[in-house]
C-alpha cells in the first residue's frame, strides 16, 4: 500500500464491506440476525476504543464509563423528559467525550510510569460501575427499563433487522472516520505520538493536547454504541453497561485483529463474536466458560505467535507471498 | 457507632490488609524485576486456592499441609510461564505483556470454570469456626494465621532482598536494567527466579487463606485489583511502602464498609489508587 492515496486504496474496500453487511439480513437465516447485530456492535465497539486505545497508543480501560454515559444519559433522558434517544444518543455522545477529555487531561498531565494510564482508567472504570450499582437515580443494581413504545421515532423497532441496519450505520460512520483520520495530520501525530512520544514533543506535536482529542473522540463514539445497545435491549443496568467484561472483550477482540491498524478493529470481533456465539449456544450447557477460554487462548497465542494481530499477520503472508514470486513490493 | 464495632473492624482490616500486603508484594517483585504488569496477579492465586481444594477433596489433606506443596507447583507454572510466554512478549514492550496477562486472566478463569463449576466453595481447616477473642475484639482463627503467615513471610522476603545477592541481584535489575546486565548479572536468570518466586509465594498464600475466603473462579480479577492499589498506593518497588499500603487498604476497606456500606466502601480502595496515580504518582512513600 503505498502513502500516495492511501484513502482511495481504502474506502472502495470499505464500501464493498458495508454492501456486502447490507445484504445479511435479507439473505442470512433469521436466528442470525441477533449475533449479526451483537457482532456489528462490538466492531463498532472495538473501532471506537481503537482510536485512542491502538491508534494513540494510550491503554485505557475505562471505556466501561463511555459506554455507561451513553447508555444512561439517553435513557434518563427518555425516562424523565420523554427526551427521544435519537437525540438523548448526542447528549450521552457529550457527557462521555466530556468525561473522556477531562480523564485525559487529569492522568496524562505528567509523564508518569509506564501503564499508569491503564491503571487510572481502570480504577476509574471501576468506581463508575460501583457507582452505577449504588445510586438510586441511576436504578442501582435493579438497572433500569425503558418503556415499550415501539416507534422508530423514540429509537425503538419492531423488526430485529432494522436495528441491525442502525448499527450497521454507527459502524460505517466509525469505519469511514477511522479511515478519513488514519492518513490525515490529526492520525499521523496520534500514531506519532503512539510510536515515539519523546520525538513528537521534539517536532513541535501538542502530545497531550492529541492525546486529549482522542480520548474524547473515542469516549464519543463509544457513548453512541452505550445508547444503541441500551435502547436492542430495553434496559440497562450495571453488570453489562459498566462492568469490566464488555471493556475486557473490546480490547481483547481488538488485540486478535490488529490494534492500531484500520481493519483489524473490525476482523477481530467479526470473526471471534460469532465463533464465541456458536460455542455458547452448542457447548454452553455443559462446558460454561468455553467461550471466553478459547478467547483467551487465541489471545495469548495472537500476542505470542503475531504481535501485530491478524491484520499484520496477513500482511506477513502477503509479502512473504511476494517474495517467493519475485515481485518484491516496497 | 460503638467504639469496640470500630475497633473490630479495624483489627481485622489490619488482618486482611497484611495478606493483602503479601500479594502486592509478590506483585511487586515481579513488576519491579520483569517489567510485567501482571492482570492475572490474583487468578494464580485463585490457581492455588483451588490446588488446596482438589487436595482436601482427593486425599483430605488440610490445606496448612498443602501450602508447602503447593509452593513448587506454582513456582513451576511461573517459572514456564514466564520462559515460555512472558519473556518472548515483553521484548515488544509493556503493553504486549499487559495485554498478554489479560488473556491469561480469561484462560485461567473460564478453564476453572469448566473444571469445577461457578459455585462458591469453602474449603475447612482445622481452625475453621474456632476464634481468638483478644480485648473484646473476636477474630475468626484462619484469618489471624493467614495474616502472621503473611508478616512473616514478607520478613523473610525482606531478609532475602537484602541479604543475600540474589536480594542485591533483584534490586539491582530494579533500578537498572541494562547497567545490572552490564556488571554481569544473568538478567534471565535472576528474572525468571524472580517470577517463580513471585508466583510460588501467591501459592503459599492461597492455600494459607483458603479457609478465609470462598472460592470461586472469578474472584481472581478482586485480588488483583487489590494488589494493584496496594502497589500504587505504596510506590512502585517500594517495599516498606507496600507493606504500609497493605495495611492502610484493609483498614480503610474494613471501616469504610462498616461506615458507609458495602458498595461504597468497596469504593474507596479505587478512590485512594484514582487520587494517588493523579496527586502522587510515585506513591504515598516514594520520591517525588
Amino acid at each position: 500500500m503505498t502513502a500516495a492515496d492511501p484513502l482511495r486504496h481504502r474506502l472502495p474496500a470499505a464500501v464493498l464491506v458495508l454492501i456486502a453487511a447490507t445484504l445479511l439480513p435479507i439473505l442470512g437465516p433469521g436466528s442470525w440476525v441477533n449475533t449479526a447485530i451483537i457482532t456489528l456492535l462490538f466492531a463498532y465497539l472495538c473501532l471506537s476504543w481503537n482510536i485512542v486505545g491502538g491508534i494513540a497508543g494510550q491503554f485505557c480501560i475505562g471505556h466501561s464509563l463511555f459506554v455507561a454515559a451513553g447508555a444512561y444519559t439517553s435513557t434518563l433522558l427518555s425516562l424523565t423528559f420523554g427526551v427521544t434517544p435519537w437525540i438523548g444518543m448526542f447528549a450521552g455522545g457529550a457527557v462521555a467525550a466530556l468525561m473522556g477529555v477531562g480523564i485525559a487531561w487529569l492522568s496524562l498531565r505528567y509523564e508518569l510510569p509506564p501503564l499508569s494510564f491503564a491503571l487510572v482508567t481502570l480504577a476509574l472504570g471501576m468506581l463508575g460501575y460501583l457507582l452505577a450499582s449504588t445510586l438510586d437515580v441511576l436504578g442501582a443494581s435493579r438497572g433500569l427499563s425503558l418503556p415499550i413504545r415501539g416507534t422508530p421515532a423514540m429509537y425503538q423497532f419492531r423488526s430485529d433487522s432494522t436495528y441491525y441496519y442502525v448499527i450497521l450505520a454507527h459502524l460505517a460512520a466509525v469505519l469511514l472516520f477511522t479511515i478519513a483520520v488514519y492518513d490525515s495530520r490529526l492520525g499521523l501525530y496520534l500514531r506519532g505520538v503512539r510510536d515515539n512520544e519523546r520525538a513528537s514533543l521534539g517536532v513541535g506535536i501538542h502530545v497531550l493536547r492529541y492525546k486529549m482529542a482522542a480520548m474524547g473522540i473515542s469516549a464519543f463514539f463509544t457513548a453512541l454504541g452505550g445508547t444503541f445497545y441500551a435502547q436492542y435491549l430495553q434496559f440497562v443496568e450495571p453488570h453489562t453497561f459498566a462492568g469490566l467484561t464488555l471493556v475486557i472483550e473490546v480490547i481483547l477482540f481488538t488485540v486478535v485483529g490488529g490494534s492500531g491498524t484500520i481493519w483489524g478493529p473490525l476482523v477481530g470481533p467479526l470473526l471471534l463474536v460469532p465463533l464465541g456465539e456458536a460455542l455458547r449456544s452448542n457447548l454452553g450447557d455443559q462446558t460454561p466458560g468455553l467461550h471466553l477460554f478459547v478467547y483467551g487462548v487465541l489471545l495469548v497465542a495472537v500476542i505470542r505467535f503475531a504481535p501485530q494481530g491478524l491484520v499484520g499477520l496477513a500482511g506477513q503472508v502477503k509479502s512473504r507471498i511476494h517474495i517467493v514470486l519475485g515481485r518484491v513490493t516496497p | 457507632m460503638p467504639i469496640d464495632i470500630i475497633a473490630q473492624a479495624t483489627v481485622q482490616g489490619l488482618l486482611m490488609g497484611a495478606i493483602y500486603a503479601l500479594v502486592a508484594l509478590s506483585m511487586t517483585l515481579i513488576f519491579s524485576t520483569c517489567g510485567l504488569l501482571n492482570f492475572a496477579h490474583g487468578d494464580f492465586m485463585v490457581l492455588s486456592m483451588f490446588g488446596a481444594m482438589l487436595l482436601f477433596e482427593l486425599t483430605g489433606a488440610d490445606p496448612y499441609l498443602s501450602a508447602p506443596l503447593l509452593f513448587p507447583a506454582l513456582a513451576a507454572i511461573g517459572a514456564l510461564t514466564f520462559t515460555r510466554l512472558v519473556r518472548p512478549v515483553l521484548a515488544g514492550g509493556h503493553l504486549a505483556g499487559a495485554q498478554l496477562t489479560l488473556g491469561l486472566v480469561f484462560v485461567q478463569q473460564n478453564m476453572l470454570l469448566m473444571l469445577f463449576g461457578g459455585d462458591q466453595r469453602s474449603v475447612p481447616t482445622f481452625l475453621s469456626n474456632r476464634h481468638l477473642e483478644f480485648l473484646g475484639v473476636i477474630l475468626p482463627m484462619p484469618l489471624v494465621v493467614g495474616a502472621v503467615c503473611a508478616v512473616a513471610l514478607s520478613i523473610l522476603l525482606y531478609a532475602m532482598l537484602m541479604g543475600t545477592d540474589f536480594g542485591r541481584q533483584i534490586r539491582a535489575i530494579a533500578q537498572n536494567g541494562n547497567a545490572a546486565a552490564l556488571m554481569g548479572i544473568p538478567i534471565r536468570r535472576v528474572q525468571t527466579l524472580a517470577f517463580a518466586l513471585g508466583i510460588g509465594l501467591l501459592g503459599i498464600t492461597g492455600a494459607l487463606t483458603v479457609a478465609q475466603f470462598s472460592v470461586t473462579p472469578s474472584s481472581g480479577l478482586d485480588f488483583t485489583l487489590v494488589a494493584l492499589i496496594v502497589m500504587v498506593f505504596g510506590g512502585i518497588g517500594h517495599f516498606i511502602g507496600s507493606l504500609v499500603g497493605g495495611l492502610a487498604i484493609g483498614v480503610a476497606e474494613g471501616v469504610g464498609s462498616l461506615m458507609l456500606g458495602g458498595t461504597a466502601g468497596a469504593m474507596i480502595p479505587y478512590l485512594i489508587l484514582v487520587l494517588v496515580l493523579l496527586f502522587r504518582p510515585h506513591g504515598l512513600l516514594g520520591e517525588r
